[in-house]
Order: structure tokens, then C-alpha cells, then sequence
């Protein structure tokens, strides 16, 4: 398998503070990885930097062969990157339906109608909701939206940002086998997660991140069970 | 029978007291301190009366508040739903009817109304565009626009300038006016990209008044604050004087005796029919993709870019179409008007536009058009409060505010839905 996406050597400035040290990191087709770690290690900032936001100050972003680390985020995102942002960042006044139409937007409505289909039987509540305002649905059902819209643009990677955030666990277990079922269709997956616990279960391979810094990397088996991982993130038990 | 139905005497008589003790704060130094010269003499009967009238009003208002009714009153005021209503796919609504009768009535006010009347309706049809245009940047984009006065200073100076200086008049300089406009809105679009709300709100508060600025400095080129004249338009070459130095005049030609109410008859049906176009094509825009990326550009900017759309586009295209709207008034304000001067493009101009857009509600085209004929038709009825006009306006936002903080006319709009072939 080619390395689909690679970071190489990335370094991140927010003015004189440094959030990424030489990271470097590869997925892989078809591979689900995850990144995890702590509040402010620079997880999401990795993945923002994948759209520019913010610029990376040295190293490069190759995605399928071409450095995009200066191109601009519609660019990046037309070209098969589709994100679930973090805190979900649905468009609360508009309906369902609507919210998923804006997916679309890198690749025209052509398939809009089939892939909306889709989206419903992979996630059966939206299809109750589908003209129901989307602020006036539960968080679980928001970040399933969002999700569902991200796949509207039938991307080749799917970036994930915290789809655990602030959600029930009950919710956070559905949403994780949701992900299942989208990576057992060859999707490939980058997922930012503080949960370590479903995250790295779910993943082939695991990044850890500690101060910007990637300070282990290994399957998501061999994290689970390293001892350092369990004491510093799934509580020690 | 007051306590019958549960009013708290107590509780009103201390709001009642709460209430003149402000009144007496407030009112003390300003009412009860009269400057006599160098000295002073006090009114204290004067500051009494004021005091008692808004500690018996507020504890008449306290008891009022506590009986059925007035909590009724409370719950509508408290009732706290937010944002559009939004009508499943394909809804039709049962008014279309309206819509031709207003046009025909549209059509045949310049024959019934009487000049005055008809002056200002046209006032109140510019301001309409005016407040369509702003509504396309504020309303649907979400950019806080204080400056849009500029677009209509440049169409308006557009027409008295390009007629002055290259003679062009009326009819070439109606869209070369909303090009220009529209080529302005890009200009200060550009710069102010990365801005949102009180930022891009005091850039293009600064945008309007360099363009004011620049009208009364230049004055080699646009006279200052003398001002310039500005041409009617022409029937077919067909001109509204009395006598024309070229050719015929309309009322020579048509055998009609000299009347200089055709004038406005003229500028009234040419703008109504440009109105309904606007209108029209509004109307097609907020339907049609980028309407759609607009509002959501309105609702959360990160998430748009990260769906691939390109904001920049996006927002300039709003600041254009929004700027060239503004500047079709501004040639409609200068050809009604028949001149132009730098002082009917003052701030207040602006806020009047962006009262126009609260008002009628963010985003909504009738509630627009409804704000627009209210606060310009209104000053004309009372004209005898011409001095209180300001703190009306005030008195206007505040009750709006308490009472309808979407606006007159809430945002409805019906839900989009994909339609087969419809991106081909």
C-alpha cells in the first residue's frame, strides 16, 4: 500500500509559540488511523494544518503525490478531503436536508439524491429529522449529521475531529460503530480522538501525540496494551 | 376584584417606588436645575410631577402586568424561537394571487396619486432598493455593512458626474452606475475579507465616509459641497422641460399641455419596474446555490471552508450584488432629486438603510420592503413632529426590539431540496 497521505518534518507557529515539533506521520489506503492525545497537544492543529488554517512554518503535507500545505482550504477540500470539524459546526438554521446538500459543494449535485439515500440508511435518525431544523436535534444526532455530511463529498479520506466530543457514552458507541461500517467500505480515516479507548480500538494504527510533539506510534493492538498509554490515557485500568 | 385575580399590591408599590426614585435620579438635576445666568434656581414642583406620573404609570403598569392579560402580554414578549421557519420542499403558497394585484396597483398609482404623494412613494421605492441591496450583505451574508451609503453616493454622483463631464444621461448611465457600484463593493470587499462583525462594521463605516470626504474635497471634479445637477431621463430622446434647446419635449410631442408631474410619473414607473426586477432576481438568487452559500456563510465560516466552498467568492459576490443595487438607487435618488451634494450621504443615511433591514427583519424581502415604506412614508405623515423624528426612530427600535427582535416579517423561507439535472 502507498502512502496516501504523509506528513513530513511539520512544524506549526502560533506567533512565537511553537504547537507542532517536526511531526511526521503516514496513512495509509484504506487504513483507519487515529491520532490521540491531551487537551492542547496540537491534534487539531495537525489536522487544520491539513487545510491551512494555520500555515505550516517548514515540512511538507503530500496528499496523493502533491505537496498541498500552501494550497487554500476550498482547494484541499474539492480534491477528495472531506472533515467533520470539531464541536461539529453544522449550519443550525438550516434543515437536514439541507446541511447534507452542503456537502456536496466540491462535486456538484449530480449524485445528491443517491447519496442522500445512502446517508439515510447509514444513519436511520437523520432520515426521521430530514426537514427538522438541524440546532433542534441532540448532540449525537448533530455529530452524526455532520459526518453524513462530510461523506456527501464522497471523499477518499475522511477526516475526523472529535466525533466524541461532549456525547453521552452510550452515543459516542454508537457513533464509533457507525465509523466501522464506513471503514469496512475501504474509506479511508484520519481520527483526532481524546478517547484513546474506542479510538485506538477501532484504528489499524495510533499515533501519540505529547506536546506537539508524535512521542509514539505503533497498531492500535500494541497501544492499547503499552503501559504508558493506559497510565497517561484510559485511566490506568 | 383586583384581588380576586391575584395581584401583589406590595410588589407593585415597590417597583412603583423603584421607578420614581430613578425618575428622580434622572430627571432631579436636568428638569428640577434651571441655569439663570450666572446662577441657578430650582424647580422642584416641576421634577415632583414628572416623578409622581412614572411612579403611578409604572405601579398602574406592575398591576396590569400581574392580571391575565398582561401576563399573556409577558409570554409574547418572552417567547424566545429563533431564527427562519422553514417550509418543507415544493411548498407553494396560497398568496401568489397578490402579486399581480400589487403590480397593477403599482402601475396605476401615477395616474391616481397627486404629485406629492407620488414624490414619496419614489423615495420610499429607492429606499426599498436601497434596503433590498443591504439586505443581501447584512440579511443573507451576515456581513454588518455601515458604510453602504458609499454605493449609493457613487451611483447617484455617477449620474451628475457622467452627464456633466462625457455627457452621458439616464439611460447609459443606469447600468454603468451599478457596474460601478458593483466594482466599488469589490474594491472594499477585497481588504476586509478576513474581517467579521465590529471589525468589518467600522472599516466600511470608514469606507462611506472617505467617499463622503472625497465628494466635498475634490473639488475640481465634483464641486464639493455645492453639488451637481443631475439629468432626467428621456421618453425615446423624448425630453421632460419645458422647452428643450434639441428637438421636441414630451409634452410638445403628445400635444399635452405642460405639466411638470409627468416627470415623476416617468421616474415612478421606470423604477417600479426596476424594483420588481430586483425583486425578481432576489428572489431567484436565494433559491440558486449561492444563495444557499451565502447563508451559510452567514452561519459558520469555518464550516464552509471546510466543506470546499470558496469564501472569497462568496463574500465578494455579496458585496457586489449588493453595492450594485445600492448604486441603481443612487441614480434614482440623483434624477428625482435633479441634483446632488454630498450632504444627503451622511451616516445617518446608512443607519436609516440598516434600520430599514432590522426592521423588516434580516433576510426577509417583504419585511423589507414593508420597513422601507414605513420609515420613509412615516416622516412625511408627521410632519408636525419633524423635530421628534430621531427619538421616534429610537422609540421604533426599542419597541421592535422588545416585541419582534426577528423583525416585521419573519424569515420564511422553503427548504431546499435537490432537483434531478439540476447542476447541469
Amino acid at each position: 500500500m502507498s502512502a496516501f497521505m504523509e506528513f513530513k518534518d511539520v512544524d506549526v507557529h502560533y506567533g512565537p509559540i511553537q504547537a507542532l515539533k517536526k511531526v511526521s506521520l503516514t496513512i495509509n489506503e484504506g487504513e483507519i488511523v487515529t491520532l490521540i492525545g491531551a487537551n492542547g497537544a496540537g491534534k487539531s492543529t495537525l489536522l487544520m494544518s491539513i487545510f491551512g488554517q494555520p500555515r505550516i512554518s517548514s515540512g511538507e503535507i503530500i496528499y496523493r503525490g502533491e505537496d498541498i500545505s500552501q494550497k487554500s482550504a476550498h482547494y484541499v477540500a474539492s480534491n477528495g478531503l472531506a472533515q467533520s470539524p470539531e464541536g461539529r459546526r453544522i449550519f443550525p438554521k438550516m434543515s437536514v436536508e439541507e446541511n447534507l446538500l452542503m456537502g456536496t459543494i466540491p462535486i456538484g449535485m449530480d449524485h445528491a439524491d443517491e447519496d442522500m439515500q445512502h446517508m439515510f440508511t447509514l444513519f436511520p435518525r437523520l432520515k426521521e429529522r430530514r426537514n427538522q431544523r438541524a440546532s433542534t436535534m441532540s448532540g449525537g444526532e448533530q455529530q452524526m449529521l455532520a459526518i453524513a455530511r462530510a461523506l456527501m463529498s464522497r471523499p477518499k479520506l475522511l477526516l475526523l475531529d472529535e466525533p466524541s466530543l461532549g456525547l453521552a457514552p452510550i452515543i459516542v458507541k454508537q457513533i464509533f460503530q457507525i465509523l466501522k461500517d464506513v471503514a469496512s467500505t475501504g474509506m479511508t480515516i484520519f481520527l483526532v480522538e481524546q478517547n484513546a479507548n474506542h479510538a485506538l480500538k477501532l484504528a489499524n494504527r495510533g499515533y501519540v501525540m505529547v506536546n506537539g510533539e508524535i512521542r509514539m506510534s505503533g497498531t492500535g493492538q500494541e497501544l492499547l496494551v503499552n503501559p504508558e498509554v493506559r497510565e497517561a490515557y484510559l485511566g490506568g485500568h | 376584584m383586583s384581588q380576586a385575580i391575584g395581584i401583589d399590591l406590595k410588589k407593585s408599590s415597590v417597583d412603583a417606588l423603584i421607578a420614581g426614585l430613578l425618575a428622580l435620579i434622572l430627571f432631579g438635576p436636568i428638569v428640577g436645575v434651571l441655569l439663570d445666568g450666572y446662577g441657578f434656581k430650582t424647580e422642584f414642583d416641576r421634577v415632583a410631577w414628572i416623578v409622581a406620573i412614572v411612579a403611578f404609570g409604572r405601579f398602574m403598569l406592575s398591576c396590569f402586568l400581574q392580571t391575565e392579560k398582561g401576563i399573556a402580554l409577558v409570554h409574547r414578549f418572552a417567547r424566545s424561537d429563533d431564527g427562519a421557519i422553514v417550509l418543507p420542499p415544493g411548498h407553494k403558497s396560497k398568496m401568489v394571487w397578490v402579486i399581480p394585484l400589487v403590480i397593477v396597483i403599482g402601475l396605476l398609482v401615477p395616474f391616481i396619486a397627486s404629485k406629492y404623494v407620488l414624490t414619496v412613494v419614489i423615495l420610499g421605492l429607492i429606499y426599498v432598493l436601497l434596503g433590498l441591496g443591504l439586505n443581501i450583505v447584512v440579511g443573507l451574508a451576515g456581513l454588518l455593512d455601515l458604510g453602504f451609503v458609499g454605493f449609493y453616493a457613487i451611483g447617484a454622483y455617477g449620474l451628475a458626474l457622467g452627464y456633466e463631464n462625457l455627457g452621458l444621461g439616464f439611460w447609459s448611465m443606469l447600468p454603468i452606475a451599478a457596474i460601478m457600484a458593483a466594482v466599488a463593493g469589490a474594491i472594499l470587499g477585497f481588504p476586509v475579507l478576513r474581517m467579521h462583525g465590529d471589525y468589518l462594521a467600522i472599516v466600511t463605516l470608514g469606507f462611506g465616509e472617505i467617499i463622503r470626504l472625497v465628494l466635498i474635497n475634490w473639488s475640481s471634479f465634483t464641486h464639493g459641497p455645492n453639488g451637481v445637477s443631475a439629468p432626467l431621463p428621456t421618453f425615446f430622446g423624448l425630453e421632460f422641460k419645458r422647452r428643450s434647446s434639441d428637438g421636441q419635449t414630451f409634452h410638445e410631442f403628445f400635444n399635452l399641455p405642460y405639466d411638470s408631474g409627468y416627470k415623476y410619473m416617468f421616474i415612478y414607473l421606470i423604477l417600479f419596474l426596476v424594483v420588481l426586477a430586483v425583486l425578481f432576481i432576489k428572489h431567484r438568487l436565494v433559491k440558486m446555490p449561492i444563495g444557499r452559500a451565502w447563508e451559510a456563510l452567514r452561519e459558520d465560516e469555518i464550516a464552509c471552508r471546510s466543506l470546499g466552498l470558496n469564501h472569497v467568492l462568496v463574500k465578494l459576490s455579496a458585496f457586489t450584488i449588493g453595492a450594485s443595487t445600492g448604486g441603481l438607487a443612487g441614480v434614482f435618488f440623483a434624477t428625482y432629486q435633479g441634483f446632488v451634494n454630498p450632504s444627503s450621504f451622511t451616516f445617518f443615511e446608512s443607519a436609516l438603510i440598516l434600520a430599514i433591514v432590522v426592521l423588516g427583519g434580516m433576510g426577509s424581502t417583504l419585511g423589507v420592503v414593508i420597513a422601507a415604506f414605513c420609515l420613509t412614508v412615516l416622516p412625511e405623515i408627521l410632519r408636525e413632529f419633524a423635530e421628534y423624528r430621531v427619538l421616534m426612530f429610537g422609540i421604533l427600535m426599542v419597541v421592535m426590539m422588545v416585541w419582534k427582535p426577528r423583525g416585521i416579517v419573519r424569515v420564511t423561507r422553503t427548504g431546499f431540496a435537490s432537483r434531478k439535472g439540476a447542476s447541469k
